[in-house]
């Protein structure tokens, strides 16, 4: 039996294997220390240079001037870099840091005529409009490109459990309210707290190494119930809804006004969400999808985004499938998106296969591949990230699961071999 | 069974017996491609702290002697990255002398002019140089530009490098999956005096290894560009290297470069006897430029002749 102190990680057995962890325990990085470099890109020496370099005032400034947001989580592969949720626990997961680290951008591309990377989507700006709603005040601004009012009305809401778990929620808020009887029960767990057998506690230790980090960062990520409504549906100081009539020029004016205005308030975020990218029904056949238009814009929004440190992320979604092959999406992959991953549903063969072998345990059947070909930031320092068909995907009612892909294997066939056989 | 050679060999050289081992000669080209999932970020970090340092320093060469030598300014500009990219190594490795490097990205300098950008290069490289030390530029991407900067062609963009070039010992770095943006990188292999190229292992990811990194001679021989440094002798060879995410990498000597070299060959050969060498830019000298005639068209024109007769010309010579 061996032992570890509270704040000690302990290795996940979580369905996606977790990166060590060797930086939990850090504070939030201040917003404005991640770059070493000034603005115009020279490293000052020790003691010398831009004051926002050196060690000296790297330690004074985290002590004095800490960007503290509710939504904000230190990368688990890196220090002084900030992640926020992309809404999904599981995506955040396997970006490594443990979500989307600030000032970068994120695209699902999507085989097929599936639109699970659009529930994607939603859960992201989502995630920023529940940390609205828990801190009682504007902390995030999301900014849908291309979409209407109905996007915002459309977004899922916290996930509540199932019958049995919003039991238990109520009797846990039965029990915080002061009575005679709580009292009492409360001395009771005090006198034989090491003997008594507490469900609730190893409830917890079967969440294993994800709670110590939930209870750190309790609002940072949430599961949602892709069949409820946020209600009341946000408002225009949560979201801003940016058409795409009057082409990429008018679009990138609107993100910058948009920006300027809402990061006056040095407590906000903001999380832009681009859905359905260059989908015809949304961007039409001509200028939206043009090719140098669409990279120049895209380019002009990462300038945006890098102009305010540690303030704003961007996530994206597209279909894989209309341009599989074009200058477009390589672009999109190799120069413009610091993380892009890729859903592609499983043939139907496979499909077949895995109804027919799981026909008893149905909550292993997966609905496809998640292959990844850039993680932001870790990619772009040289390491090898590109994981093919190595995860695959099950997207339920509250829950966006990926896991280690694993072949399924028929044992019943080579049972009834066996058994003709005698 | 390692021997004490083998060891050697962990040291990453693209010159023979040079002791700058990663430093070009003077004006000359060093191409840089690399596939989309291997990105050289740990490769130009060690070129601009060898560059940068006054006794030699290069994190990817640790056991070579230190030796005293005049450090030289150093602009990397990446159109692609940010110094977020880069702040591990930046941290950890460029330690001396950083006044003389400077990291710009359009991407988080709002103040730089795009449309512009060759000649904020050429106007801080001038200010550097001297008689005695011409200045190190590195560019990250420039095929973006292809995109950003309206009607910028792949001729007009090949002037502006070669501009920058007659000033600077020049680094590109290019990812070789875009599709726009092959003939720029045709363009620039027939330009270069080293090729570096940095690719995945053939049977797919690994944990323990991130690619390979040939070094291969290109088309320009270096005594042509400066009749003072012919010792600059490329050293044919890969290396299978691992980064990690706290910034370590480790290079293990693989095997000699192959591939690479024959196909350079195989196209240098073919290019000399249809005698279009200077149709297909080979003039670093500056007797012609690239607006005299549509380079990209005489690629396409060329292209798949040339394929074929290096594809001979590689089957002969294995033969």
């Amino acid at each position: 039996m061996s032992f570890r102190r509270r704040g000690d990680v302990v290795g996940g057995r979580g369905p996606v294997p977790m990166a060590s962890n060797p930086m939990l325990n850090r504070t939030a990085a201040p917003a404005g220390m991640r770059t070493p470099m000034t603005r115009t890109g020279i490293i000052p020496t020790r003691g010398e240079g831009h004051p926002n370099i050196s060690p000296v005032s790297l330690d004074q400034k985290s002590k004095e001037d800490v960007f503290k947001h509710l939504g904000l989580k230190p990368s688990i592969a890196l220090s002084n870099i900030n992640c926020v949720s992309t809404g999904t626990k599981d995506i955040d997961t396997i970006l490594i840091h443990g979500g989307l680290p600030v000032n970068c951008s994120l695209l699902i591309e999507e085989d097929g005529n599936t639109d699970f990377s659009g529930i994607l989507l939603k859960r992201y700006v989502s995630q920023g409009i529940v940390q609205n709603r828990k801190e009682g005040k504007i902390v995030n601004h999301c900014i849908a490109v291309g979409m209407e009012s109905n996007f915002g009305n459309e977004l899922p809401d916290i996930y509540a459990g199932n019958s049995k778990e919003r039991k238990k929620k109520l009797v846990r808020e039965q029990e915080g309210k002061m009575s005679v009887s709580n009292i009492n029960a409360g001395n009771d767990l005090k006198i034989a707290w090491r003997y008594k057998k507490d469900p609730l506690a190893k409830e917890d230790d079967s969440i294993s190494s994800n709670a110590s980090d939930d209870s750190k960062y309790p609002d940072y990520n949430h599961d949602f119930d892709i069949t409820s409504k946020i209600t009341p549906s946000p408002g225009p100081t949560e979201i801003s809804y940016i058409r795409l009539d009057g082409g990429y020029d008018h679009v990138i004016f609107e993100i910058k006004k948009t920006v300027e205005r809402e990061l006056k308030d040095k407590n906000k975020m903001i999380r832009i969400a681009i859905p359905y990218m260059l989908n015809p029904m949304v961007y039409g056949c001509e200028d939206l999808v043009e090719f140098h238009s669409v990279v120049r814009f895209l380019y002009e929004l990462r300038r945006i985004i890098n102009s305010y440190t540690g303030r704003i992320t961007l996530m994206a979604s597209t279909s894989s499938e209309l341009f599989e092959g074009t200058n477009v999406l390589c672009s999109l992959e190799n120069l413009i998106f610091d993380g892009v991953l890729r859903l592609v549903p499983f043939p139907h063969e496979l499909n077949i296969l895995m109804e027919k072998v799981y026909k008893t345990q149905r909550e292993k059947i997966k609905q496809g591949y998640v292959d990844v070909y850039r993680v932001p930031i870790l990619s772009g320092m040289g390491l090898m990230e590109k994981r093919l068909k190595e995860y695959s995907f099950k997207n339920s009612k509250s829950k966006f699961h990926i896991e280690q892909w694993s072949i399924p294997v028929e044992e019943e066939d080579v049972d009834e071999k066996k058994n003709s056989e005698f | 069974m390692a021997s004490a050679s083998d060891l050697q060999e962990q040291e990453l050289s693209f010159y023979q017996g040079n002791i700058h081992s990663l430093i070009a000669p003077e004006n000359s080209i060093s191409l840089i491609l690399h596939e989309p999932a291997n990105y050289p970020s740990w490769l130009i970090s060690g070129i601009i702290q060898q560059s940068i340092s006054s006794n030699n320093e290069c994190y990817l060469s640790q056991q070579s002697p230190a030796y005293p030598k005049t450090p030289s300014s150093t602009f990397f500009y990446s159109f692609s990255e940010t110094e977020q990219t880069y702040s591990k190594y930046f941290l950890k490795y460029i330690t001396q002398n950083k006044s003389l490097f400077q990291f710009i990205s359009p991407l988080t300098d709002s103040t730089i002019s795009i449309e512009s950008w060759n000649k904020s290069i050429i106007t801080k490289v001038k200010e550097t140089k001297t008689k005695d030390l011409t200045p190190v530029v590195i560019l990250e991407s420039p095929e973006l530009l292809l995109s950003i900067i309206p009607g910028l062609t792949i001729p007009k963009l090949l002037t502006q490098i070669m501009e920058i070039q007659k000033y600077a010992t020049l680094y590109i770095a290019l990812s070789t999956d875009l599709i726009n943006s092959s003939e720029l990188v045709i363009s620039l292999l027939h330009r270069s005096s080293i090729i570096l190229s940095l690719t995945s292992l053939t049977t797919g990811r690994a944990d323990d290894i991130s690619g390979v990194l040939s070094i291969s001679k290109g088309p320009i021989h270096n005594e042509d560009i400066n009749k003072k440094l012919v010792s600059f002798k490329i050293a044919d060879r890969q290396f299978v290297y691992f980064v990690s995410a706290n910034g370590y990498v480790d290079q293990w000597f693989a095997s000699v470069s192959m591939p690479m070299k024959l196909i350079i060959i195989g196209l240098t050969t073919v290019y000399e006897s249809l005698e279009i060498k200077s149709l297909c830019g080979l003039f670093t000298n500056g007797k012609k430029s690239p607006e005299q005639f549509d380079l990209s068209m005489a690629f396409i024109i060329f292209r798949n002749i040339l394929e074929i007769h290096a594809i001979k010309a590689m089957v002969g010579m294995l033969i």
